[in-house]
């Protein structure tokens, strides 16, 4: 669906994108991560058109972005960091212009704009002043305008930007109800939500690309060990006699347990050993108060890569 | 286009702007029209319209600033460049819609001459010459406001640079009138504007072998001229302001002279500001500010 060969986009003497290359298969909620000025915002316009590249290539759909700019463009919608509403217009009329604009046949519009305003519960406010609405609503005209002409790409820049909690829980379920539907490109600074969304990752940083994979692989490559912990009823020294003997842990830390009778421990190892601990505890009657596979969490990952 | 075009009226009318637009318009005009037909028992509306051209000179800035200033500096630009729509169908839409407003007021007066009509007898030759010419007359000035109305985010920076911009090119003729006729100033200027030329041209380019074969191209026409023609020097910068003077070209209208020259010129000083606006807009996709 999208493919991105050495993009590089220069500032006068500044370097926003170092040859950046990626895809992305059709279907994929692909989640965009980075710090401020790492080039994220950079790679989304010019993924869309709004601005072109110092070098590099983008097919959008086997159209190129630069040659063939109106083709790959009717692949896209596009929500940018501040949706592009006009204040002075009411929600129908606006959704009315961006399918003219987007040259769509007025009666497709029309049964689109239904579903649009079934889908993103926008029927109560269609004959409302853009400019009276609150943050959260704007957002989703935002993305309604994207919806229009149903483009096979959504490219999605900060969409949960301003939004209160529950604002953010709700477009995330507006995310995955559109999952099945489109292929979605979204950035965003808030880690959860990319989390929870994403079946792929891109980390960028100072302009390139530092990691493209799934959350669960990404971690799972930088923790490097497996970590558990464990929390058993025995004395301290019995304990550990026992799990000196369990097969493949590397190493053994213990901790401070605050609970009486119990010792906690955290067991490393290249392999998974949680039944190999159970047998071992339970063949010398020694109960697991608690067992938890550790794994590093997205913020960790993010950090680590963005430290580089 | 349409959508534009749509969008854009719509604008003018659900903000005070077209409406006021179209009162000092009508006002102004039907004001010079009770002074100068009604009160004066005159039948020549020419003058009328000949005043008009100075109103168009305030009026078209207020229309034009917030017509690509508005959109960068909302955020709005991204919607209209990314949507599949070329450069050139978003700028005829808005020139358009701008236009539309200028033939609302031509309407209106067209209502001034059948009150003259009824009471005496109009030259509507004279009048579909003049009218015509007030016309190409503010589409030039509309393509003016819009190509720079492409080069700011402030509407008013906008507003100022376009009567400016007007008002200079309303001022040609006497300026035209003024300048020393003497080769050595001929000479000096026209250096000048060759470096003006090759500083925009490397400007625009960024290339140092592009800057320099264009200033030795225009050297060596300078030198050629000095070698040969002498004369030219005294003259050139007299007749090229002529040939630019918008109000001379715009008079031979209100005089009943329709003239394709004059046509040529109002419609591709027009086009040629329009394209202006569609390289401005483009420049800014690969800019690298």
């Amino acid at each position: 669906m999208v493919k991105v060969k050495n993009l590089t986009k220069t500032y006068k003497k500044t370097l926003a994108l170092d040859e950046v290359s990626f895809s992305v298969k059709k279907g994929e909620i692909t989640g965009f991560l980075g710090a401020n000025g790492a080039g994220k915002s950079t790679t989304m316009n010019i993924l869309c058109g709004y601005i072109c590249p110092t070098a590099g290539e983008v097919l959008i759909n086997d159209f190129n972005i630069m040659e063939e700019a109106v083709q790959a463009q009717r692949c896209i919608g596009y929500l940018p960091e501040h949706p592009p509403l006009y204040d002075d217009m009411l929600v129908d009329e606006y959704l009315d212009f961006v399918a003219r604009l987007k040259g769509i046949d007025q009666e497709q519009a029309n049964l689109e704009r239904e579903q649009i305003y079934v889908s993103l519960h926008l029927s109560d406010i269609r004959f409302r002043l853009i400019r009276n609405l609150s943050k959260g609503y704007k957002q989703r005209i935002g993305l309604a305008q994207a919806l229009v002409g149903a483009p096979p790409l959504l490219i999605l820049d900060e969409p949960t930007s301003g939004l209160d909690p529950r604002q953010i829980l709700e477009f995330r379920s507006l995310l995955l109800g559109l999952k099945h539907k489109h292929t979605i490109i979204i950035s965003s600074h808030i880690l959860s939500e990319i989390q929870s969304v994403c079946d792929r990752l891109l980390v960028i940083h100072e302009g390139r690309i530092v990691a493209n994979d799934t959350p669960a692989s990404l971690s799972h490559t930088l923790q490097g060990e497996e970590q558990l912990s464990l929390r058993v009823r025995g004395d301290q020294e019995s304990v550990q006699r026992v799990l000196n003997k369990v097969e493949n842990v590397s190493r053994i830390e213990d901790r401070v347990c605050d609970e009486e009778g119990a010792c906690e421990f955290i067991l490393y190892s290249d392999t998974d050993i949680r039944e190999a601990v159970f047998h071992a505890l339970s063949h010398a009657n020694m109960p697991i108060l608690s067992m938890a596979r550790s794994h590093m969490s997205l913020e960790d990952v993010f950090l680590q890569l963005t430290q580089k | 286009m349409l959508a534009v075009w749509i969008k854009e009226l719509g604008h003018f009318f659900k903000t005070p702007l077209g409406y006021v637009y179209l009162s000092v318009s009508l006002f102004i005009s039907g004001l010079l029209f009770t002074l100068m037909n009604l009160a004066a028992m005159s039948t020549d509306f020419a003058s009328v319209l000949q005043l008009l051209q100075i109103l168009l000179i305030f009026t078209v800035p207020l229309l034009t600033m917030s017509l690509f200033s508005q959109e960068r500096k909302h955020g709005t630009d991204h919607l209209l460049l990314t949507s599949g729509v070329s450069l050139w169908q978003v700028v005829l839409g808005k020139i358009k819609a701008t236009v539309f407003l200028l033939l609302l007021t031509i309407v209106a007066i067209i209502a001034y001459l059948i009150v003259i009509e009824m009471h005496g007898s109009v030259d509507w030759l004279r009048v579909v010459s003049s009218l015509l010419g007030y016309f190409l007359l503010g589409l030039l000035y509309i393509c003016i406001g819009t190509f720079i109305s492409c080069l700011t985010e402030n509407q008013m920076l906008a507003a100022i640079c376009t009567f400016a911009a007007l008002f200079a090119l309303w001022l040609l003729q006497s300026v035209a009138e003024i300048i020393p006729a003497n080769a050595s100033f001929g000479m000096w200027m026209a250096i000048f504007s060759c470096g003006a030329i090759v500083w925009f041209f490397y400007h625009q380019t960024q290339d140092q072998r592009m800057g320099v074969a264009s200033a030795l191209v225009l050297l060596f026409v300078l030198g050629l001229l000095i070698l040969f023609d002498k004369d030219f020097f005294s003259v050139w910068l007299g007749k090229t302001l002529l040939w630019l003077s918008v109000p001379r070209r715009y008079s031979s209208f209100l005089m009943g002279v329709i003239s394709w020259g004059d046509i040529a010129f109002f419609l591709g000083l027009s086009s040629l500001f329009a394209y202006f606006s569609v390289w401005k807009l483009e420049k800014r996709r690969w800019s690298e500010d």
